[in-house]
């Protein structure tokens, strides 16, 4: 059995691409399921956050819009989520996602 | 992955089990054309009887040039062509696979006139033709929205004033009949969208095998090893390095599997529509987009795969070019829907239960 990740390796980067003009695209692997403790971080962390939970899905889907910084989107209980780092951010877009996923996990009680 | 596929336009899931069986079968198989051993021999003997496949398939003339995609073929058509063209009249809807090597090849592009929706104005086009287009870049459809170009009635024109024509018939090949494409010079395929097999090869045809091609990858060719240039004729003289027999075989099995009846473009566009989708553009394909209110089409297309397990692609589907024709370039493209050989209402009937579930969660949110 493989051992389990330790807390040093998480959050990780697992996809960084480029999406529609140039922002990138960051999937970072949280290592645990995040729920809304973890999206309040974020209202907390950074200002101008809009917040929008699609509650009704089969699985629900949320949306942060931290307005001129990211927009970051996932579904509650999954264990990753997808940083869209704008556009004069994207050469620190691990940077930027890495630093607010930690900021997440160090809030949420990780 | 996603477990419902609406991304045939990028690559037809699954692949026809044809194909596998052929791949598994043949994987332990020779190197076509390199000795003169039997088991060489004999792979020597499935190229060539898949290039008849191809021809027959697609109702295509001229020679089979087995290269490793469409996107290599149509570079090796743009940019092998000589001499290189002072000028080239480029499809409006064009992807970057035909729409990149024909800016590499020539400063001069002249855009072929269209209307709204991208749709090449013929008469248009003759009328205003320049005088120095040496060569026509021109998609037999758009990935984006399934339009059909005129491409029979373009090839007119371009012959009548001295232009060849290559045809990106990524989409179409094996689903729209040859004579569509008219007299075209080149054209170019792949074994992994509406073939459904799988992707590393492609073919270019040319119509005329006296057309002056430089290969743009030359190497080995397993004969005549002391030549320092590639063979004259084709199709060795474009096919350098150990050609994937598997792949080739696979492709040569799906082209000659049974026909499997597709939806009519006419059943996804419903979907969409009572799913409250904004759809834009026309086209005849199974392949449209959209828009899907209150959410950026990547958001849609994250939400569709995590949420449903349904497959989509969003953005700009390799083909800025036609996102500039239809206005959505600057809204971050659109979500793009195709059906293929495998798709089936059951399918169509889930997408739009996902979508119609989504626009309702958007509305409540809003």
């Amino acid at each position: 059995m493989n051992a389990a990740p330790t807390a040093d390796a998480l959050p990780r980067v697992t996809l960084r691409k480029d999406c529609l003009g140039g922002e990138k695209i960051v999937d970072v692997d949280f290592g645990q399921p995040l729920g809304m403790a973890h999206l309040d971080e974020v209202s907390s962390a950074f200002a101008d956050v809009q917040r929008t939970i699609l509650a009704d899905l089969p699985r629900p889907f949320f949306r942060l819009d931290v307005h001129g910084r990211f927009v970051l989107t996932g579904i509650i209980g999954d264990a990753s989520a997808r940083f869209t780092v704008r556009r004069h951010l994207d050469e620190d877009a691990n940077d930027v996602a890495l630093g607010a996923a930690r900021t997440m996990l160090k809030g949420a009680g990780a | 992955m996603s477990g419902v596929w609406f991304d045939h336009a990028a690559t037809s899931l699954p692949r026809r089990p044809e194909a596998i069986d052929a791949l598994n079968a043949s994987a332990h198989k020779a190197t076509p054309g390199r000795g003169l051993h039997g088991a060489s021999r004999a792979g020597r003997d499935h190229v060539e009887a898949a290039r008849t496949s191809l021809l027959r398939a697609t109702g295509l003339k001229g020679v089979v040039c087995l290269l490793p995609g469409t996107t290599a073929a149509l570079g090796q058509a743009i940019l092998g062509l000589t001499p290189a063209p002072r000028a080239i009249a480029l499809g409006p809807m064009a992807h970057n696979a035909l729409r990149r090597p024909a800016h590499q090849a020539c400063e001069r592009i002249w855009t072929l006139p269209h209307d709204e929706h991208g749709h090449v104005d013929v008469a248009a086009a003759a009328a205003e033709w320049p005088a120095d287009i040496d060569l026509v870049c021109i998609e037999h459809a758009s990935n984006v929205t399934g339009l059909v170009q005129p491409v029979a009635d373009i090839v007119t024109v371009a012959h009548r004033r001295g232009a060849k024509v290559v045809v990106d018939a990524a989409q179409t090949a094996g689903v729209l009949p040859a004579p569509e494409m008219g007299d075209a010079d080149l054209v170019a395929f792949g074994a992994h969208k509406a073939f459904a097999a799988l992707p590393g090869v492609g073919a270019l045809v040319v119509r005329d095998p006296s057309l002056s091609l430089t290969p743009r990858a030359p190497g080995g060719t397993g004969f005549d090893a002391r030549a320092e240039t590639m063979p004259a004729a084709l199709p060795d003289r474009l096919e350098a390095g150990t050609l994937p027999l598997a792949l080739i075989d696979a492709w040569r099995a799906a082209a000659e599997a049974p026909h499997t009846d597709r939806l009519e473009r006419g059943a996804l566009v419903d979907v969409l529509l009572g799913a409250g989708v904004d759809v834009v553009g026309e086209g005849t394909l199974g392949v449209v987009s959209g828009r899907v209110s209150g959410s950026a089409p990547q958001e849609v297309e994250q939400m569709l795969d995590e949420v449903f397990g349904i497959g989509v692609r969003a953005g700009l589907h390799c083909a800025p070019a036609a996102h500039a024709v239809l206005g959505t370039l600057d809204e971050g493209g659109l979500v793009r829907f195709s059906m293929g050989w495998s798709t089936t209402a059951a399918e169509l009937d889930e997408l739009g239960s996902a979508l119609g579930q989504l626009k309702r969660a958007l509305g409540r949110a809003a």
